[in-house]
This record gives C-alpha cells, sequence and structure tokens, in this order.
C-alpha cells in the first residue's frame, strides 16, 4: 500500500467518523426554544434596572451550565457554540443581535419600557430570532459535518 | 508515509477518535466507543496512548452512580490534528494532480 492509498484510507475514515457523528447532532426544539427564552430574559432584564440585568446575565450564565451538563449526560458530549466553520458565523450574529438588542432597550427606548408596544415586539422577534438561528447552527453544523464526509 | 505526518494519530482508530474530538468539547467513553466503533479494551489503550502524548485529557466523574471517563483534546493535540490532516490532504492532492 503506498502513502497515497493509505492518505486516501485515512481521510475515508474520517469521513465515516464525521457522518456517525452528524447522526447524533440532533438537539429537541425545547433545546433551542431554551437559547431564545434566555436572550430574551437578557433584554427583559435591561428594564428592570442595574441590579436586575446583572441578575439576568447570571441567570443566562447558570442557564448555558445547566445546558452544558445535561449535553453531557443525555448526549455524552458537548458542542460549544464556538467550533470552526460556517456555524462560528451564526453564533457571532447570535452575540451580536443579543447586544443589539439590550443596548436598544437601554438605549433606545424611554423608560418605562415595558410600557412600550415597541418592546414587546422586539421581545417576541429576538426570542423566536434566536431560536431559530438556534436550530439554524444546528443544520449548518450537521450539515458541514455530512458535505465533509461526501 | 513522510512530511508532516504525525505518527502518534497514524493509527486508524486515533485519527478517528481524534476526528472525533475535533469536533466536540468533551466526549464521554461509551458515546466515543460507539461513534468509532471499537472495543471498550482498543479504545481505552488508544486514549491512553493520546494522553501519554499530551494530545488528551481524560477526566473521570461519576454519573448516575457509575464511575465514566470524559475525553477531550488539549491544546498541543488539537494542534497536531490539524498538521496531520493538512498532511493528508497534501497527499491526495498531490496524487490527484499527478493525475492531471
Amino acid at each position: 500500500m503506498t502513502d497515497i492509498d493509505e492518505a486516501r484510507a485515512a481521510m475515508a475514515d474520517i469521513r465515516a467518523t464525521e457522518q456517525r457523528l452528524a447522526q447524533r447532532m440532533v438537539w429537541p426544539f425545547w433545546r433551542h426554544l431554551a437559547v431564545g427564552l434566555a436572550m430574551g430574559a437578557l433584554m427583559i432584564g435591561q428594564t428592570l434596572g442595574n441590579r436586575a440585568s446583572i441578575l439576568a446575565s447570571l441567570g443566562v450564565i447558570v442557564l448555558a451550565l445547566v445546558l452544558r451538563n445535561h449535553d453531557l449526560r443525555r448526549y455524552g458530549m458537548f458542542v460549544n457554540g464556538w467550533m470552526r466553520g460556517r456555524t462560528l458565523w451564526i453564533s457571532f450574529a447570535l452575540f451580536a443581535l443579543a447586544v443589539a438588542a439590550c443596548l436598544y432597550v437601554r438605549l433606545g427606548i424611554a423608560a418605562p419600557q415595558r410600557e412600550a408596544p415597541l418592546f414587546w415586539v422586539l421581545l417576541v422577534v429576538t426570542v423566536a430570532g434566536t431560536t431559530a438561528a438556534s436550530y439554524l447552527w444546528q443544520v449548518v453544523y450537521r450539515r458541514e459535518l455530512e458535505g465533509e464526509a461526501q | 508515509m513522510t512530511g508532516a505526518i504525525d505518527t502518534i494519530l497514524h493509527a486508524p482508530a486515533r485519527l478517528q477518535i481524534a476526528a472525533v474530538l475535533a469536533r466536540v468539547d468533551e466526549v464521554e467513553f461509551a458515546t466515543l466507543r460507539d461513534i468509532i466503533e471499537v472495543s471498550d479494551s482498543v479504545l481505552s489503550k488508544h486514549l491512553s496512548a493520546l494522553g501519554e502524548a499530551g494530545y488528551v485529557t481524560l477526566r473521570k466523574a461519576a454519573q448516575d452512580g457509575r464511575q465514566r471517563t470524559w475525553a477531550a483534546f488539549t491544546p498541543k493535540g488539537a494542534r497536531a490534528f490539524k498538521a496531520h490532516m493538512a498532511a493528508l490532504q497534501a497527499l491526495v492532492d498531490s496524487a490527484q494532480a499527478a493525475l492531471g
């Protein structure tokens, strides 16, 4: 067997492994909704004053740890959102949306923000958008694994 | 094989382990075994070798009353895998270029 044959066989093994990994990379809807609701909690925190916004941020960090532990127990592995590849752009977009939404609520809507219909519209759009983005992340991640498996 | 081929990652099972570790933060032993499709003893042997090379960290923790082992890439392991993949790809590309 030549070096090149060995290299081809090794690449084929990796592609097959990534394909099997892709088959396991399916998270339930509630898992994506949790990301959206965490974003919503951050936004609502902005309307409740500094202390509440810090508490909301801490709550989101705790939620992230709970989700991590859940994934490790349920799926036997954890994938953070900042892996290399096209999914990284979705993670950046999610992060930018979170920062932009919180800043707009804090600076762009006159207090009390929760009395402004715009706030609630923005909240629903952000929760739905981030839930969808989380699902999109999963789709792109699986396609990357499966695509590299072709 | 020649070039930047990593002899530690050369074994097919180790390369498959590395391919999984490159895509996750941490993976549990039984899950990894099922993905790689090897026996417990084979996986254990290869994980030990990767650990001794400083490519993998192994963490043991109790879960549901049982002791479980979790594997993750070290930065050194991630770099070695990336270089190894580049070397494999270069070999395949050179063969294709030779064929025209």
